[in-house]
């Protein structure tokens, strides 16, 4: 079972190098955000909810829907209200303009900013707490241990507060109570997961002594090690960034939304710029590919 | 040249009057294997630590401790790290990071150990302790005895000379134990490491030394291989049964036996001398398991009761009765399977049985905090249908979990006593008196300003049991209400459960400790494989099993099947 899943983690980006995979993702968080090309976001989005679809499964990212469109209703409304450029009247509010243009801007942020969070939840799942236990620790050992201490209690609190919380109920605390009485009981028991927690680490904090923590400067085991393919990987995806970089520097993907929607440069110009930026956003496939275990 | 060096060696607590240890002189080379062992509060932890100037406890120190020929108290802390490991009681504690690979980096990497050398010795201490396969795991997986052995194999990664051990099975369940104290045996014998073990349960440990310290009060008492320092020894307690037995019995053998097999032995020599013809010797046998037994179910005798001769309770005592109940955590792993179980009032059902067997999850389903898959609970001869209507609390069922600190909130044991009566409707002064009186009951009243951390384990245990007890239970469940405590405080707890039972509380028990258990449970049963199995009064059930009882009862089966206890052994011999 652990093993199942350990060798899930280590399939497709996760099989990448951690700081190579962690600049992956970084840079198609950047090309996401650094656009408000319609086309660009709605291929980053499709490859993000492809992706999610594919490792999470779909029961699990229905649950996601909800907030993705509740995004998009906050920003494309939201923007509706407080710019007031755009050539298409639909209607006035006390006196101002509400315009189709406004909606259509809002409406694209909203979709980058749902693509965005995906992509975050994505690098959430792939840097995993050991890796980014590993990529702190590489240059600074100290956060790293901190990382992986943390890591370690999260486990170990959510434990104590079922522990306590049995405890609670089996002196017959547990039945129904109002509002009042559960938020005291709620915080009584939090209260002893604290003071217990804080005794115990005084016993772990002797243990790091006796073990020589602070003696010397630390160093940093790892896990990692750099392959050929990671290079390979690396080469790649710059390879394919840096172009969509440079034409946004250039302002080449740039799109007007006011007084109307238009864009800069013809689409058919962009095309070849385009493709490289939707072969970006499916590399996590193309690595599922390449990197699996049979 | 010994390696420790202990001369004229005398510590002071600040601010305490008598010295914590006096006048400690002893000598041990390099590969010795020490055991130390004495009653609660001798000094023996005190005087491990002394070993680690790091993490020793403030006080004043006179006299002088050599390692290798150096005073210790004049070495930097990095001219010691890693050469001295240290192990205390709780698993948890001594983990640091996440993952397995990394607890056994930790030391390595805190003296800058560059990688390829720290490669080299995870991946030997691996082999070494078998554990491939747990690298990658959380650490928050393991179980108690996986994660105390992880913590040995991190110390081990740092090549250390000597081996400090405080208790490091007394949070483990038998078996873990055993396999822990067998791998300290290992690396005695194939690493050569000095070992310093302090112990409190000796019947696995005291075979294993090449020699052992005994203390009393802040001194040694005796000092030298295990066999010499049997005779001499002037405690009881936690020694092992094949030993304690042979001293109670004789005063100076100089050939004690300190195992289960030399103990039968000696057993067999012991039959033969006696020459009395079989019959002679099961009416004899026959005797003294009756004198016990009217001891121990002496409180039976009441009228809402009724008992056979053989100490089983006719139905219509029933208290709290499981029935076909079905449990799994995950799809995969079904835990309780048609687990069914009944107790009976004033009884100390004892439920024993190994890690993972699911005897904490049955104690969950009963306090209706974990909810069957299929089956029912009754209680008080009522279907419980859910927490809503589930007897816990005043006047019902409580829990005492396996860690008293679970329950702990309040800055003193007054408080904390006063705490229980919390969201009932009872007066101040009415409280005040229950709280008082209780104190005096279990004898904690001196130590009313007390922080309840500051108690000691077996007083913790107490606080929470008089806690429980004032909201006046008729069935109290217990998670190993014996982890952690020495012999003499093991007893203390069984005296008062068997008074509580006789005052008409049912006790139903979860342990591992089968000595314990065989002591003071009027009824035992084992859990495996999701069911209750063999369900007996505890003779019967120590008796009828092979390899899951009583270190006396394994040594004297050959002879005598039904005694489960040292002192019916020694009432026999003495007959």
């Amino acid at each position: 079972m652990v093993l199942r899943h350990k060798l899930l983690e280590k399939q497709g980006l996760g099989f990448i190098h951690p700081w190579m995979a962690f600049i992956y993702l970084l840079l198609a968080l950047l090309l996401t955000m650094c656009t408000m090309n319609p086309m660009l976001i709605a291929i980053s989005l499709v490859a993000s909810i492809s992706y999610e679809i594919h490792s999470i499964g779909l029961p699990k990212f229905v649950k996601y829907i909800p907030w993705l469109v509740l995004i998009f209703i906050i920003t494309t409304i939201g923007n509706m209200f407080i710019s007031h450029n755009g050539m298409h009247v639909l209607f006035y509010v006390n006196d101002n303009r509400i315009t189709l243009e406004s909606g259509i801007y809002g409406g694209v942020f909203g979709l980058m900013f749902a693509a965005a969070f995906l992509w975050c939840d994505i690098t959430q799942r792939i840097i995993t707490g050991e890796k980014l236990t590993y990529m702190f620790g590489s240059f600074a050992p100290n956060v790293g241990l901190v990382i992986s201490m943390t890591l370690h209690y999260i486990p170990v609190i959510k434990n104590r507060l079922q522990v306590v919380h049995n405890a609670q109920v089996g002196m017959g605390r547990g039945k129904k109570m109002g509002a009042l009485a559960r938020a005291k009981q709620w915080g009584k028991e939090f209260s002893i997961v604290i003071s217990w927690s804080l005794e115990n680490s005084i016993d772990t904090s002797n243990v790091m002594t006796a073990m020589g923590y602070g003696v010397e400067r630390r160093s940093n085991y790892s896990n990692y090690r750099v392959k050929l393919v990671d290079f390979i990987f690396l080469i790649c995806i710059l390879a394919m960034a840096i172009p969509g970089f440079v034409v946004i520097a250039s302002n080449g993907y740039k799109v007007y939304y006011y007084p109307s929607f238009g864009m800069m440069c013809e689409l058919k110009d962009m095309l070849a710029f385009i493709l490289c930026y939707f072969v970006y956003m499916i590399i996590p496939f193309i690595a599922e590919r390449f990197f699996r275990w049979h | 040249m010994a390696l420790i060096d202990f001369s004229n060696f005398n510590f002071i607590y600040p601010g305490a009057d008598d010295k914590s240890l006096k006048n400690i002189n002893f000598q041990l080379e390099s590969g010795d294997f020490l055991l130390i062992c004495g009653p609660s509060g001798c000094g023996k932890t005190t005087l491990l630590k002394q070993l680690i100037p790091a993490v020793a406890p403030y006080g004043t120190r006179e006299g002088h401790i050599l390692f290798d020929g150096e005073d210790l108290y004049e070495l930097s802390d990095a001219d010691m790290a890693g050469r001295v490991g240290y192990v205390g009681q709780n698993p948890l504690n001594q983990l640091v990071t996440d993952k397995v690979w990394h607890e056994l980096a930790f030391g390595m990497e805190n003296l800058g150990t560059s990688q390829e050398i720290m490669e080299r010795r995870i991946a030997e201490v691996c082999e070494f302790f078998g554990m491939q396969k747990w690298l990658d795991r959380d650490v928050a997986t393991l179980s108690g005895g996986e994660m105390q052995m992880v913590h040995l194999a991190s110390i081990m990664v740092m090549e250390p000379e000597v081996l400090l051990l405080d208790e490091p099975t007394a949070q483990l369940d038998p078996l873990a134990a055993r396999n822990f104290l067998d791998m300290i045996k290992r690396i005695n014998a194939e690493i050569g490491t000095t070992i310093i073990l302090v112990e409190h349960h000796l019947e696995d440990a005291y075979g294993m030394a090449d020699k052992v310290m005994a203390m009393t009060t802040a001194e040694i008492d005796c000092f030298g291989n295990p066999r010499e320092v049997a005779g001499k020894l002037k405690f009881m307690s936690g020694l092992p049964s094949a030993l304690l037995i042979a001293k109670s019995v004789e005063e100076n053998d100089e050939h004690l036996p300190l195992t289960v097999a030399e103990g039968q032995r000696w057993m067999r020599d012991r039959m033969k001398a006696k020459s009395i013809d079989e019959v002679t010797i099961l009416n004899e046998a026959e005797n003294i398991i009756s004198q016990f037994d009217e001891n121990n179910i002496s409180h039976n005798d009441r009228d809402d009761i009724s008992y056979d001769t053989r100490g089983n309770i006719s139905q219509n005592a029933e208290i709290l009765r499981i029935k076909d109940i079905c449990f799994a955590y995950s799809d995969e792993d079904i835990v309780l399977n048609d687990c069914n179980l009944s107790v009976h009032k004033g009884e100390i059902y004892a439920l024993l049985g190994g890690n993972g067997t699911g005897k904490s999850t049955l104690l969950k389903v009963l306090c209706q905090t974990e909810k069957p898959v299929y089956g029912s609970v009754e209680i008080f001869g009522k279907k419980v249908k859910g927490l809503a209507d589930a007897p816990l609390g005043y006047e019902g069922m409580v829990f005492l979990p396996q860690d008293p600190m679970a329950l702990f909130t309040e800055i003193t044991v007054w408080e904390e006593m006063i705490e229980t009566f919390d969201g009932m409707d009872i007066g101040l002064s009415e409280k005040e008196k229950l709280a008082e009186t209780m104190l005096e009951d279990i004898g904690l009243i001196e130590y009313k300003k007390f922080h309840p951390y500051d108690l000691s384990g077996g007083q913790q245990q107490l606080l929470a049991i008089g806690k429980l007890l004032l909201l006046k239970p008729q069935i109290i469940l217990m998670d190993e209400p014996t982890k952690g405590l020495d012999f003499d405080r093991k007893i203390q707890l069984g005296d008062r459960l068997k008074k509580l039972a006789e005052s008409g509380i049912t006790i139903l028990m979860v342990s591992h400790d089968i000595e314990f258990c065989a002591r003071f449970a009027t009824r035992c049963g084992m859990m495996h494989d999701g069911r209750v199995v063999a369900s007996s009064s505890a003779r019967e059930f120590f008796a009828g099993n092979n390899f899951f009882t009583t270190a006396t009862n394994r040594m004297v089966k050959r002879f005598l099947p039904k005694f489960i206890l040292p002192e019916e052994v020694i009432a026999f011999c003495k007959m």
